[in-house]
């Protein structure tokens, strides 16, 4: 495999971009998640 | 047994048991996906080395199209027979396919670049699939927006149902249309015109986009519905006297 450095840069970029918003979404669906899932532990909690 | 799409609970449970197994096939296609594409694959005779964004770029794009599509269905069904519950799927996959169609556009501008010299051109696939994401976003305005959310739900799932209409043109643009785009390679009624060493890893990729899309919608899913429960918890709370008087 030879790949020339401006190709290896393009390549790079593409997977880094999809890396980059994959984690971001990740990241914020399992944040809200936790966040959802403990208010309603907390609500449940509260109840009297 | 299957899940009730009227009963939540029975539904999320159903869910929940699949979420191992779509993290794992996610995991492991895209590692098997990643190694064949980037590793063993050969370059194209035309585009070089840069035809290795397609391994990304190819799957995001489907996984777009396809999260509309079961958008579109999920909104008609909800309409159809009347269930609310189909509206808050169609509201928890939606950030999924807001990310697919980000991830294809900005890898086909990355991979276009070094192919035909430009970043981005108006053409018939770039455009309608841009205007995909607008339609995403549009629809994510609309039930995120109202406060009575069932109102924005189904505004929402009117956008989804429209919007679908852009979903064939978006696959069929590269044949209506001289455009810059590559025709389709593995999606048509021939068979597919890319050499193994290339599909293997391609549908592997494709594999691994499916599941972890599927694993985040278990997810988002499970938020919406805890956040109606909460939602209902508090109304319930508000209406019992001792908190009026409280109040």
């Amino acid at each position: 495999m030879n790949i020339s450095s401006s190709h290896m840069l393009y390549i790079l970029g593409a997977y880094a971009l999809g890396a980059l918003v994959f984690i971001l979404l990740t990241y914020w669906i399992v944040r809200e998640d936790r966040k959802a899932s403990q208010q309603l532990r907390q609500w449940k909690s509260d109840a009297p | 047994m299957s899940p009730h799409f009227s009963h939540p609970k029975s539904l999320l449970r159903w869910a929940e048991a699949l979420l191992p197994w779509m993290t794992t096939t996610a995991v492991i296609f895209a590692s098997i996906g990643l190694l064949l594409g980037l590793v063993f694959s050969q370059g194209d005779y035309q585009q070089g080395e840069s035809v290795r964004i397609m391994y990304v770029h190819v799957p995001a794009s489907w996984g777009a199209l396809s999260v509309y599509t079961v958008m579109a269905i999920l909104s008609g069904w909800g309409f159809v027979v009347r269930a609310p519950l189909l509206h808050v799927m169609t509201k928890s996959i939606a950030p999924i396919g807001i990310a697919f169609a980000i991830v294809s556009l900005g890898t086909g501008a990355i991979w276009g670049k070094p192919t035909w010299g430009a970043w981005w051109v108006w053409d018939a696939r770039l455009t309608s699939m841009l205007l995909l994401l607008f339609l995403y976003l549009g629809y994510w305005a609309l039930v995120t927006t109202f406060e009575e959310e069932e109102k924005g739900l189904s505004a929402g799932a009117v956008i989804a149902l429209v919007g679908w209409v852009n979903v064939p043109i978006i696959k069929w643009s590269v044949e209506w249309w001289h455009t810059l785009h590559q025709p389709a390679s593995v999606l048509r009624f021939a068979k597919p015109a890319i050499h193994w060493t290339m599909l293997t890893p391609l549908l592997c990729m494709a594999i691994a986009f499916a599941a972890f899309g599927c694993a985040l919608s278990i997810i988002r899913l499970r938020t919406e519905l805890n956040r109606r429960k909460i939602q209902a918890l508090q109304i319930r709370e508000w209406r019992t006297p001792h908190y009026r008087e409280a109040a």
